[in-house]
């Protein structure tokens, strides 16, 4: 590893450091028992096995959508429409179990795939849409996210909804196509594998493959890319396809894994909470899961900390802005990063004289 | 019955309500477009500036101190991205988000904070911007129904559009923000700081943000809910792109978007399915967003003769 | 001299544009119904005329960007699979042929020297044994180490029989490296010149100040 990966790595855990320091100074400000509610955010997930199982039940939709954001990232197009593929897969999950009858394992497969397949559809109209009317990606995914908020919203009210059941909840999806939990006394699904597989996929798929090569480079520079004999706009609209599969996939394995009903009536913020994944783990799927346990953690210490101090959710919000902000300027320790930079060079040019 | 109710003035009078948080935020969107930088914190600005509008206009007792200190803090949100985006170096739109994601934290934390109160402001004693009718114009026939009778910022809105305008194309500081866009080495060649200038522009596109945010919670409702700028900073955006980034073609895409969420209200309460009468202001957004870089894109096509 | 319509006639021959009436023909084949990749394949290098633009993506390392014009052949990869070993083998190979100054093919092209930039883009042009190069500028602005190192290549492309446009300000360059010489003047072609021993500087210059002109060649274009 050499030292600018180092610098990196340094600059990251700083950013956190001091976005965790602001957030902390808030608490300060506003909660009459602040340094209880700091003990509960930063430990609060260690006093028991329950508590520590929801940090990994988090994790699983944030690794999902940190691996799809960083697949369409790596093209280099700002596709926003991943909260809303991640929503619609949630839908079609709960739709195609409700109406298929099909055997165990199977089951689940085939619902995963289809939530996959439609969240597929949600990033793809932007994609498409640019590449036939040359629109702008960032404002027509930010659309579909609302398009397919309130799409599903009547879907669950006139087509799903359980009148039996007392609050606007679909009805129960068949055990037969629920994800079984791991460990007992947690709520740990099976959808844990399935995450940590689609993060070694997109690893492999990113920097393994052709199609993942060929992304990257048409990320990193798109003439080159198109100068070099890449289909740029072939790739792009790949990268936004199997991001948004993984989005969807996110989505329908989040419901079969955490509820039995489609309850989401207001956007959940994966795609949101997927910036800031992406922006820790480097746009790297290996590095997702780590991101994706760090925001987990700090969320449910937050949920912790507010049952039982007067401290609210929101804090981590707040705190999420905050590491986005000082990670990606790149000005935060430039100095220093120039500094080892130009040492490096200098280093490597006195060992090429030597020889 | 629904043709009735689209022509009919009451329904333009709402359009035009409905317009206003839009334009303010779509004028912020060309101001700072202009200069050569995408303003995608409109949605937070808005979001900030709602909650502020009506803890300063509590704090004050007067809507209209409220409404210049919360006009204070957007200017200051502009100022804090440019410092992001321009010092710091940090991506325009990853700062934008990371700002809207600290604005739907910080709301609700400090409507908590401020008045004890969750969702909704109900305990704050805001005051708002008033309607108001024009002693003249509410005589003409028709359109004396469609503009009198609106909140006085609703005016404003439309004053804004013929100031931006007057702005960016006749004044040297516009000229500036326009060189600076048009072509940022062109514009440093000549002397012309482009830094200075984006800051100021950003500064001011969010100062004009946060009139649509306080219009928000301060005369269209008259209490601040969470998360109520509902994708109005992300709509601005297309609108001001669409409206080719100046004043006038945002106000008329604006009006546009306006009217989409008009008649959603309308159809609302009607025998419509309300979800997806929701869905209208986006739909609209979408598909005019498609036909608008449809269209340019053919135009382009043909100037240069492929 | 530059802004006579090099640039588009150089687009037009490495199709990255297709924007253009007439006929272009490689090997025998209208140029047009191909694509870049196609072209590539047949055997066309591209040495651009802006190496940061076009030719090399400046945040990924030496092997990325060596590789961007034959990743996809078999012997680098499988259906779905990059060969990374063969391709890892292959790039230190090239560094050492191409004499490239740098620690390891892992690092980032942004850091190397412009003049070891270009060489890097020259080893990926030409280690896939192009038939046909067309070569933009491809020594300017380098030291003159590299520079000397690359018209040397050029010339034994040149010896073994593979045809080069070269495109040049340098007019040493052009006429140390040239068998045959044309001059670009507002778009058209204003002398060619089979002979160039003979040619003197004052000689181009004149036809690249348009004051002298060959009428013609009013409207030729050179087949490949």
């Amino acid at each position: 590893m050499n030292s600018s990966t180092k610098l990196n790595i340094l600059r990251t855990l700083l950013a956190v450091f001091i976005a965790l320091l602001i957030s902390f100074g808030i608490i300060f400000l506003t909660s009459d028992e602040p340094v209880k509610a700091i003990v509960q955010l930063l430990t609060g997930p260690l006093q028991s096995q329950r508590r520590f199982g929801n940090v990994i039940e988090a994790m699983i939709p944030l690794i999902f959508t940190g691996v799809g954001i960083s697949i369409m990232f790596a093209a280099n197009e700002i596709n926003l429409a991943g909260e809303g593929a991640f929503h619609l897969g949630g839908l079609a999950a709960t739709y195609f179990a409700l109406n298929t009858a099909l055997p165990p394992v199977i089951s689940p497969i085939a619902t995963i795939l289809i939530a996959g397949l439609c969240g597929m559809i949600v990033t793809g109209i932007p994609a498409l849409m640019k590449i036939k009317t040359e629109s702008d990606v960032l404002v027509s995914s930010l659309m579909m996210n609302y398009l397919v908020l309130y799409f599903s919203t009547y879907v669950l009210s006139n087509i799903l909804r359980d009148p039996a059941a007392g609050a606007v909840v679909s009805f129960a999806v068949p055990s037969v196509t629920q994800l079984g939990t791991i460990f007992n006394g947690t709520r740990i699904h099976v959808g844990l594998f399935i995450a940590l597989a689609a993060a070694a996929i997109g690893y492999i798929f990113l920097y393994k493959t052709k199609l993942g090569y060929e992304i990257r480079v048409t990320g990193e520079n798109r003439e080159f890319a198109r100068y070099s004999g890449i289909n740029v706009v072939k790739i792009t609209l790949v990268s936004q396809l199997f991001g948004g599969a993984i989005f969807g996939i996110g989505g329908g394995v989040e419901l079969l894994g955490m509820y039995n009903r489609f309850t989401w009536t207001s956007l959940l913020g994966y795609g949101w909470d997927a910036i800031i994944i992406t922006t820790l783990a480097k746009k790297n799927p290996i590095y997702v899961p780590l991101a994706a346990f760090f925001l987990a953690y700090l969320r449910t210490g937050a949920s912790i900390m507010s049952r039982s101090t007067d401290v609210v959710t929101e804090i981590v919000t707040i705190t999420q802005g905050i590491i986005i902000l000082l990670v990606v300027a790149e000005q935060f320790l430039s100095k220093y990063k120039h500094k080892i930079i130009s040492k490096e060079a200098k280093a490597a040019l006195v060992e090429k004289e030597g020889e | 019955m629904i043709i009735e109710a689209v022509f009919s003035p009451e329904f333009l009078n709402a359009t035009l309500r409905a317009t206003t948080p839009i334009l303010f935020a779509a004028l912020a969107s060309c101001i700072a477009s202009k200069s050569g930088v995408i303003n995608m914190a409109l949605e937070g600005i808005m979001l900030f500036t709602a909650l502020f509008g009506v803890i300063f206009s509590a704090a004050f007792q007067s809507a209209w101190l409220g409404l210049l200190a919360t006009m204070a803090v957007g200017g200051f949100i502009g100022f804090f991205l440019a410092f992001f985006v321009l010092r710091l170096k940090t991506d325009e739109i990853l700062a934008a988000i990371a700002i809207n994601l600290i604005a739907n934290g910080a709301t609700i934390l400090i409507l908590l904070y401020v008045s004890g109160d969750r969702g909704i402001s109900s305990s704050i004693p805001s005051l708002i911007i008033p309607r108001v009718t024009l002693p003249i114009i509410k005589d003409i026939p028709f359109l004396g129904q469609v503009l009198s009778n609106q909140n006085i910022l609703t005016y404003v809105s439309l004053i804004m559009v013929a100031v931006v305008h007057i702005f960016l194309y006749r004044t040297p500081l516009g000229l500036k923000i326009r060189a600076v866009g048009e072509n940022k080495d062109a514009a440093e060649s000549v002397g012309i700081s482009s830094d200075k200038i984006r800051y100021i522009s950003l500064t001011l596109s969010g100062v004009l943000a946060s009139m649509g945010g306080f219009f928000l919670s301060g005369g269209y409702m008259t209490k601040f809910t969470i998360g109520m700028s509902a994708g109005r900073g992300f709509i601005a955006l297309a609108a001001g792109a669409m409206g080719g980034n100046t004043p006038i073609g945002s106000f008329l895409v604006s009006l546009l978007f306006g009217a989409a969420q008009a008649l959603s209200n309308i159809l609302q309460l009607g025998a419509w399915p309300h979800e997806l009468v929701q869905m209208l202001p986006y739909v609209t957004t979408l598909i005019g967003l498609g036909i608008y870089s449809y269209s340019r894109m053919k135009k382009r096509q043909r100037l240069t003769g492929k | 001299m530059e802004g006579n319509g090099q640039g588009q006639l150089v687009e037009v021959l490495t199709g990255l544009s297709k924007k253009y009436k007439g006929q272009i023909k490689v090997f025998d084949q209208d140029a047009k119904k191909y694509s870049i990749r196609e072209l590539r394949d047949l055997g066309m290098a591209h040495i651009p005329e802006d190496r940061m633009t076009y030719g090399c993506a400046r945040n990924m390392n030496i092997m990325d960007n060596i590789f961007t014009n034959q990743y996809h052949k078999t012997e680098y990869s499988g259906k779905v699979l990059l060969k990374n070993r063969k391709i890892e083998n292959r790039v230190n190979e090239l560094i050492k042929e191409y004499r490239v100054k740098t620690k390891s093919y892992r690092q980032s092209v942004g850091m190397l020297s412009g003049g070891n930039i270009q060489k890097v883009v020259v080893a990926r042009e030409f280690s896939t044994s192009p038939a046909i190069i067309i070569a933009n500028q491809p020594t300017r602005g380098i030291d003159v180490g590299a520079a000397s190192f690359i018209r040397q290549r050029i010339l034994d492309f040149r010896d073994s029989g593979c045809a080069i446009i070269l495109i040049s300000a340098d007019l040493n360059e052009v006429l140390e490296l040239s068998d045959r010489l044309a001059v670009i003047y507002k778009g058209q072609f204003s002398g060619v010149f089979n002979n160039v021993k003979n040619v003197t500087e004052v000689e181009l210059g004149k036809y690249m100040l348009g004051i002298k002109k060959d009428d013609r060649l009013e409207g030729i274009i050179y087949e490949q």
